[in-house]
């Protein structure tokens, strides 16, 4: 039984993914979170009655987001800036529709992360992705909250009790973990930058077993460091970089195939000899071949990327957990 | 008490029930926080004096030892505190609530719904993006798409309110995947 036209009215706020979304709806007496993963929908709700309170803060995601997207416009224009009218049609297409994908993150605003709270749980509400949708939100439920509870400026806020909030069921105790593994992954991402950067300098055959040797046995120390920081106390952000490696690990392992696919194309008798096609692949040029220079400084720059990123926060984690040198005799 | 998601220190009053955003008074990050008054109302549990059966009494259907309340909205069985559900203004007892949930006539317990008209759409449109891969499947996945879209036509879809037109969509789509198809073998061979 479907609900009737009308009965739910859609919030603003939408969260999409590749194959999920999320939204919320208002409803007679409730809210409704919608999730949808492939071809299935879950609901869950929120009974205005039962809506003890919600926070909303703004999360660094879009930042992150906003940085990453700025570098990608900058290395797709760069031709377009340094050779102006001449550049290849390729860089001002991929530049003018990465510049805006950048405009529109810039337009929909800051990034947020929301909780709803009652008396059995603490869920989030993943729709409202943006502080924007969320200000409108609960603006908008506030008055409906209130025809059900009552005013909320009645609230006695200076006695908020702990025991109030419902509290999550504490999981199992993180296993300690140094880090060396991560610290090792992402220094071999930068011999993977070497790697990219090896055509730039040299087209002798020799350049390439190196660097296909480094791609190819990077998911060795992805995979150690994926399954050595499950259920670690690692930070989330070197959890997420790892994990930004193993898709990076992905799209590199599909990209150096479709470069041998596409010298194979261009002289199938290479097939016989291994050798042979690796000194084809040498003899590319990236100055000759703009998609090759954007497809190699595009994976430098996400390896670069990942290794800074993850050497930096495992050596912000090493700084906060640092135990202080124990004070002199004679100290106070 | 309500903490920053992002340093995990109180929020105090100074942050709580403003109209706008504030920052916490810890990390600073932009903070929009409510607290209702449902946060400090006492949770209320069934009169348990009132399960105390005399004789001249109704008693609950599912425990005889029990005085009977209500009777349930659907069934008519009489309902002690404990069995008493209330759900959408009615009194309900359990096996009515499952019922209504395994035939999905109780809107408010269903949960999760199979969405097929996204399915036969999705049917339609993943081997068209994954061309070389599945080109030789579409006469297969064209004819399940169109097989999703009309069998499961009356079939409940979302708990919103949706059109059919996906589902003519997913079929219209199908139809052209297959005659493209049959197009092609016969550019090949004839």
């Amino acid at each position: 039984m479907t609900a009737k036209e009308g009965e739910y009215r859609r919030l603003p706020g939408r969260k999409d993914r590749l194959f999920t979304y999320h939204l919320l709806y208002q409803g007679p007496d409730h809210l409704l979170g919608v999730s949808c993963r492939f071809f299935v929908e879950t609901y869950k709700r929120f009974y205005f009655k039962d809506i003890q309170a919600i926070t909303c803060r703004r999360s660094r995601h879009g930042l992150v987001l906003a940085v990453v997207l700025a570098v990608v416009v900058l290395l797709l224009l760069l031709p377009v800036i340094l050779q102006g009218a001449e550049a290849h049609l390729f860089w001002k297409v991929t530049g003018t529709l990465a510049g805006m994908v950048l405009a529109l993150h810039l337009v929909r605003g800051p990034t947020s992360v929301c909780h709803i709270y009652t008396a059995v749980q603490t869920e989030r509400l993943p729709s409202l992705a943006r502080f924007r949708a969320a200000r409108e939100v609960l603006a908008r439920i506030r008055p409906l909250i209130e025809e059900v509870q009552g005013n909320l400026e009645t609230v006695p806020l200076e006695n908020l009790e702990p025991a109030r909030l419902p509290r999550l069921p504490a999981g199992p105790p993180l296993r300690p973990e140094s880090g060396r593994v991560h610290q090792v992954l992402f220094l071999y991402l930068f011999l993977e930058v070497l790697g990219t950067a090896a055509p730039f300098v040299t087209d002798h055959p020799a350049a390439s077993i190196p660097s296909t040797l480094v791609s190819t046995l990077l998911p060795i120390p992805i995979i150690i460091a994926l399954v050595k920081q499950y259920g670690s106390d690692l930070p989330a952000g070197v959890k997420g970089v790892t994990w930004g490696a193993g898709v990076y690990a992905a799209l590199n392992f599909a990209a150096g195939y479709g470069l041998y696919i596409y010298v194979l194309i261009g002289d199938p008798s290479l097939a016989e000899n291994q050798w042979r096609i690796y000194q084809a692949i040498a003899a590319l040029s990236p100055y000759e071949r703009p998609w090759y220079m954007t497809l190699l400084l595009l994976f430098g720059c996400a390896a670069l990327f990942l290794a800074v990123l993850g050497l930096a926060l495992l050596s912000g984690r090493r700084r906060a957990t640092a135990v202080p040198d124990a004070p002199l005799a004679g100290e106070a | 008490m309500l903490t920053c998601g992002q340093c995990q220190a109180p929020l105090t009053g100074a942050v709580l029930n403003q109209d706008g955003p504030t920052p916490c008074p810890t990390c600073g990050v932009s903070t929009l926080a409510h607290v209702y008054p449902a946060y400090f109302r006492a949770p209320s549990g069934p009169d348990l004096e009132a399960t105390f059966l005399f004789e001249d009494e109704a008693a609950c259907f599912f425990h005889p030892g029990k005085k009977a309340l209500v009777p349930c909205a659907q069934c008519g069985r009489f309902l002690c505190a404990l069995c008493d559900v209330e759900m959408d203004g009615r009194h309900l007892c359990p096996l009515c609530i499952e019922t209504g949930q395994r035939k999905h006539r109780i809107n408010t317990l269903e949960n999760r719904r199979l969405l097929y008209d996204r399915l036969a759409l999705a049917l339609v449109f993943v081997p068209t993006v994954l061309l070389f891969l599945f080109i030789y499947f579409w006469p297969l996945t064209a004819a399940a798409a169109i097989f999703v879209a009309v069998y499961f036509w009356r079939a409940p879809s979302s708990l919103l309110p949706r059109s059919k037109v996906r589902h003519v969509l997913a079929v219209v789509l199908a139809l052209a995947q297959l005659t493209l198809w049959v197009m092609m073998v016969a550019a090949i061979f004839f």
